[in-house]
Formats: structure tokens, sequence, C-alpha cells
């Protein structure tokens, strides 16, 4: 026995916030959320044995959930996602971009964007927008931008049948976050 | 010529793979007139700092408030004193 391990009965009230943010930055679903929260516990009691006790109770914990949210991404991405992935590929940026390709709206300017870093509100503002991104795009930007999955590694779980849509895709991800960023934060700071 | 379609898009790309040298040379001489697109590739670089840091630092950043619900709490609870083993 390593003397590292709790009582599974106080995992919920050790480690069930953590587990919750750590679901919700990536699902932002609460029901879905809790969901994959009680599965990672149940799970973790039923492997509590093959806990090596090396890395933190915490950390294994939390491996668990990220195994369960890639499942559930990589399951829910398995139909009917082509013509979503096509519809968005193909239309996306036409309010962007005139027939030339050229800028149709403007690019302002933002000044000084670092000292945002520092702000609470703007990552509040952040995780706001990448809420509202749609939910191929909020599932790409979890697995891209929080987790930092290979691009071979997104596109089987996401489903997404070519690099090149990858790319698109991501490319569309970065311009809505850029212009929602620019409509709720440096918009109003004046920048 | 690249357009600022092209450009906005490859400015992206640069983040996920290396660009070619034909890309590289055709955005560089686009946003040598370019103003606009210059901004662009500044924001997406500042998003890229941004996101490294929700990366390597805390997520929890992103929603540093929330609990999990009490009447979650509970159902979970109930759920592991089922399956606790004897």
């Amino acid at each position: 026995m390593t003397s590292n391990r709790s009582n599974p009965a106080e995992w919920l009230d050790q480690y069930g916030d953590a587990l919750y943010r750590f679901a919700m930055a990536r699902v932002h679903d609460e029901p879905l959320a809790e969901d994959l929260v009680q599965e990672t516990l149940l799970a973790g009691l039923k492997a509590r044995d093959r806990f090596a006790g090396n890395a933190s109770e915490k950390t294994w914990l939390t491996g668990i959930l990220k195994h369960k949210i890639v499942d559930y991404f990589r399951k829910s991405s398995r139909e009917t996602v082509q013509d979503v992935d096509d519809a968005m590929i193909s239309h996306a940026a036409d309010s962007v971009f005139d027939d030339r390709g050229r800028w149709r709206m403007d690019v302002g300017h933002w000044s000084r964007p670092d000292e945002s870093l520092e702000q609470d509100q703007f990552w509040r503002v952040l995780a706001d927008c990448v809420e509202g991104l749609p939910p191929r795009l909020s599932r790409l930007f979890a697995l891209r931008e929080i987790d930092g999955l290979s691009s071979d590694e997104i596109c089987e779980v996401l489903n997404i049948s070519t690099i090149n849509n990858l790319w698109v895709m991501l490319s569309r991800m970065r311009l809505r976050l850029r212009n929602c960023l620019d409509a709720h934060w440096f918009g109003k700071e004046g920048g | 010529m690249l357009s600022c379609k092209d450009v906005a898009h490859l400015a992206s790309q640069t983040l996920d793979a290396p660009l070619t040298c034909r890309q590289r040379w055709g955005m560089r001489l686009h946003l040598l007139f370019c103003r606009l697109c210059r901004r662009y590739v500044g924001h997406l670089r500042f998003l890229e700092r941004a996101f490294k840091r929700v990366r390597h630092g805390d997520p929890e950043c992103f929603s540093p408030r929330e609990r999990l619900p009490e009447q979650a709490r509970e159902r979970i609870r109930r759920a592991l004193q089922d399956r606790k083993p004897s």
C-alpha cells in the first residue's frame, strides 16, 4: 500500500471542483461536465489498485478525466460532421472577405495587447468568446490550444477528413476569436 | 500575388505547421504592402501568447469561480457509495 492514497470517499470533496472546472473549460456544458466527473471518479474507484502512487492522486484522476473527454469528443464526432465542416469551410469567411479575397472588415489597431494578459477580466472575456464558438470549433480549441494535441491526433478524434481541412478550421476559429476579442475587449478598452 | 484571405489563412497555418518557401515569401511580399494583414498577423501572434498561458499555466484562469453544483455533488456521492467495494 502506498501512503499517499486518500480514501475515495474524500475524492469528491478534495478534487470535485477542480475536476469540474477542468471539464467545463473543455466541454462548456454543465450536465455533461458533471457526468464526466462522476464517470471519472467511478473509473478511479475501479482502477484504484492500479494507481502507482508516484503521481499525485489529483494528476492521476485528471488524466482519467482527460481521456473521458477525448472519448466523448470522438464518439460524438463519428457521424454527420462532414457536412458541417464542409459548410463551415466554404461559407464562413464570406462575410469577412470580398470576392477578390480582400478584407471587408476593418482590422483595427490593438494598443499594448499584452497588458491584457495580466487582467482577470480579459480571461473572462476570452473564455466567453471560446464558449460562443460553434461546438466543432470549441472542441478544436480544447484539443489544440488547451491540451496541445498534435494535428494527426485532432483529425482522428474529431473525424476531420484532411489535414488541410483542419488548418482551415483552425484558421476560422482564430479569426472568430480575434473578432470576438476586438468587439468585446479591445474595442471597449478604447484600444 | 496572394490575397488577404490567403494571407490570413497562412498566418494561422504557420502556428500549426511550417510553410513552404514559396508561401513564406508570398506572405512577406503581401505584408509589405498591406497594413490590415500586418495587424492581423500581430493579433494572431498575440492570441498564440494568450493560448500558451492557458496551455502551460492553469486553464482555471478561464473559469475561476465555478464549483461543482451541490445537487451533482450529492448524486455523485451516492453513485460512489453504491459502487464502493465492501
